[in-house]
């Protein structure tokens, strides 16, 4: 009960004030009144014994003994006189009030008074009688002591009493007062506690209400702030304003609340939707084994890896990375990665599969986003792996023996800016257990606390050496990356796929290097070591043959018209096969020399206008699936690739 | 490459054995042009013993070709194996030679 925890503190004040007063008056006003009335009463005997004394003397004179008597007894009768008493001056006692005898006691004052000898004022003494307690015994001399002496004995007793009456009745009073005064205090304490105990029941209930009503007690803090202007009029006012207020703030962040929770369950959705929208790796081919991970910085993200089949011989592989974060990006990643699966399952290389979602992606883009895409087709049986790229990070190799290797790149712009863009494509053939490592570059951006980069030389690091199948490879690197960052906040969406390659492919990667001299008879030489290569590589003859042709043609072409002096020349040749691909190189440090820009043969010319010359490089298309050409260092680099799937028609 | 002529029927058939190729078709390109400098203009090119022919060989046959046109003559083409026909196809010049795949047949062309 608040209120009487305050009106006990009030009580303890006025109990310890009342206590002050009322020591103070009892003995302060006791000790004054006594003074006072023993003055009082002193001044009364002097006056009564000065009676006597002038009554007396003649009395005295006249021996007459019973009118002194009957005197005296007179003055007995007034108050606060215990007795009188009357002596001559041989000190004899002559009359006296004392019944039935004067007390031996005064006997002491009379030998006091003796000892002074002759007195005129009168003397005071102060005497315990049996009879009346204190007495202030008065002497005063009759005619200066000649005659005798009259004692007046004033008691004290009679003072004591009154003064007691006088402090009961103010003690009483004073009591009273208290009383009253107590009586008043709790009512006025009472009065002003109720209304601070409303107060606290409604602060009280304000803490535990959910502010979807008005609190039920506020009514009768309106009834507080009308009655009366004081501070807690003040308070109950400020208190309905808070509840208004409250309630206020209270609607502002439900709706707040409620468009949060509305928002993040769409995003919720959305997220469902983007991971519905990136393989499950679940119908994965067993040529390979595959491992992958897509984790948005936000709810939504614009990262996304793919991962599909192609007819049962190919098997495409993405990676990309919408420009920014969030919505925005999430909403053009599914577009992306919706057109480059539509296109990519045509049938198209990846290069042309880059070209036309481009080209459709780069319409109707106005906030101009952008996407790096790394696309990739893997022939299922011979592991060979065609590649395009679109502006993204080089994915690695890493092989059987935990070696890496970085992708050559092409050079493509990224998806979304340019429309007639036009993307290169390049090959690199798998062993048994390569794994491709693709990542985004949340990866090699990857942040520590400190804001330093994971970069792609810490994938370097983390993959050299590592050795497992893809998924055991990938998590190793996914633990380095997240030791690395940390714990800090994750700052761009991550993306990791790792593609292994499990089959073996008997014959690839053979290789063959060997000179020829710029003598014309060393294409002898060329045709032993070519039935050699394709003896020891099972390549029909027919294949055996066309390359011979080529490879004549080209060799016995440097040799005849390459060099413009007479020195002796080595041209290299550098035969390998991968997969369905039977590919040589020359390279010569003869005249430039392209064979490429050479003239057709017009075959649908007649006989007579045939020419004879430019047949060679006729052959070698002909005969060929890829002639290509380079100048590098003072040297023509050709290349030529044949099919050895080519059969017999 | 071995090269040797024999005459039968007024038709002269060369028989070559081995490859025609950059080295060896000088030696064939002037063999033959000389026949027809002698005069010989239906002749029988014997393919059953070659078993390879670049393009300098492509050329020969194909300057001989050119060469027997306006003199009214004829080369036959005899018994080309299957990679060396793939390759007149593959080349495109299949259409300007005829083959056939024996002697006898080669005779009866003329």
């Amino acid at each position: 009960m608040p209120q009487l925890k305050l009106f006990q503190k009030v009580l303890a004040v006025v109990v310890l004030v009342f206590v002050a007063v009322f020591a103070y008056v009892s003995i302060y006003s006791s000790d004054q009144l006594y003074r006072s009335l023993l003055a009082e009463y002193t001044s009364k005997g002097s006056a009564i014994v000065d009676s006597i004394v002038d009554a007396s003397a003649d009395l005295l004179l006249n021996k007459d003994a019973a009118t002194i008597q009957s005197l005296l007894d007179q003055y007995r009768k007034i108050d606060g006189v215990a007795y009188v008493m009357v002596r001559n001056s041989s000190g004899e006692i002559v009359s006296h009030t004392f019944v039935p005898g004067v007390p031996p006691e005064l006997d002491q004052i009379q030998k006091k008074i003796i000892s002074k000898g002759h007195f005129k004022e009168a003397i005071l003494t102060k005497v315990e009688l049996p009879e009346w307690g204190e007495v202030i015994d008065i002497t005063a001399p009759i005619l200066l002591g000649e005659i005798g002496e009259v004692h007046v004995g004033m008691e004290t007793a009679s003072i004591r009493r009154t003064i007691s009456e006088i402090i009961w009745q103010t003690q009483l009073i004073l009591g009273l007062v208290f009383l009253i005064g107590i009586f008043l205090l709790f009512f006025l304490i009472r009065r002003i506690s109720r209304p601070l105990q409303v107060l606290t029941a409604y602060a009280e209930s304000l803490a535990l209400h959910d502010f979807s009503s008005p609190v039920a007690i506020q009514e009768k803090i309106k009834r507080l702030t009308g009655r009366r202007r004081d501070e807690i009029s003040q308070l109950a006012g400020a208190f309905i304003h808070l509840e208004d207020e409250i309630h206020s703030y209270v609607h502002r962040l439900k709706v707040s609340v409620a468009e949060n929770e509305r928002i993040q369950s769409e995003l919720k959705i959305a997220s469902e939707i983007q991971m519905s929208m990136i393989p499950t790796l679940t119908d994965i081919p067993a040529e390979i084994d595959v491992a992958a991970v897509m984790q948005p910085a936000r709810e939504v993200g614009g990262d996304f890896y793919d991962l599909f089949r192609q007819g049962d011989k190919y098997l495409y592989v993405c990676v990309g990375d919408v420009s920014g974060k969030g919505v925005s990006a999430a909403l053009f990643m599914a577009a992306s990665i919706t057109m480059i699966r539509a296109v990519g399952q045509s049938g198209s290389s990846p290069a042309e599969v880059l070209r036309m979602a481009n080209s459709y992606l780069c319409e109707r883009n106005d906030k101009g986003l952008f996407v790096t895409v790394f696309l990739g087709c893997l022939n299922l049986e011979t592991g060979e792996f065609v590649y395009a790229n679109a502006g993204h990070p080089s994915p690695y190799i890493l092989n059987q023996a935990g070696g890496i290797q970085a992708l050559d790149m092409t050079d493509g712009l990224v998806v979304g800016i340019e429309p007639e863009f036009v993307y290169l494509e390049k090959s690199v053939w798998l062993n048994q257990y390569d794994k491709l490592v693709l990542f985004s570059d949340g990866v090699s951006e990857a942040e520590d606390p400190d804001g330093n980069f994971f970069e792609e030389a810490g994938i370097e690091t983390a993959l050299t050496g590592l050795r497992g199948n893809a998924s055991e490879v990938q998590q190793a690197l996914f633990s380095t990356i997240e030791k690395f960052v940390n714990g800090a906040a994750q700052s761009d969406d991550l993306t990791l796929m790792t593609v292994e390659w499990k089959k073996e492919v008997l014959a690839i990667n053979q290789e063959l290097s060997v000179f020829f001299e710029n003598d014309i008879q060393e294409i002898a030489k060329l045709h032993m070591v070519i039935a050699q290569f394709s003896k020891a590589n099972q390549i029909s003859e027919m294949v055996q043959m066309n390359m011979n042709v080529a490879l004549e043609e080209l060799l016995s072409n440097t040799i005849f018209y390459g060099y413009d002096d007479h020195e002796s020349h080595k041209i290299y040749a550098y035969l390998s096969i991968f997969g369905d691909i039977f590919e040589a190189r020359l390279e010569d440090d003869g005249i430039p020399f392209n064979p490429l820009e050479s003239k057709e043969v017009d075959l649908d010319a007649a006989l007579e206008d045939k020419p004879i010359g430019g047949l060679g490089i006729h052959f070698v298309k002909a005969f060929t699936h890829f002639l290509g050409y380079e100048r590098r260092d003072n040297k023509n680099i050709v290349t030529i690739q044949i099919k050895t799937t080519e059969v017999e028609d | 490459m071995e090269l040797t002529t024999r005459v039968v029927n007024l038709v002269t058939i060369v028989d070559v054995v081995g490859k025609v190729d950059t080295i060896t078709a000088p030696a064939l390109e002037s063999a033959m042009i000389a026949m027809l400098d002698q005069g010989v203009k239906q002749m029988i090119l014997n393919f059953e013993k070659i078993d390879y022919v670049s393009s300098s060989g492509f050329r020969v046959f194909l300057l001989i070709q050119k060469k027997l046109k306006p003199l009214g003559g004829q080369m036959v083409l005899q018994q080309v194996n299957t990679q060396i026909m793939h390759m007149f196809k593959v080349s495109g010049f299949g259409p300007i030679f005829k083959f056939t795949d024996s002697e006898q047949n080669s005779l009866a062309a003329f």
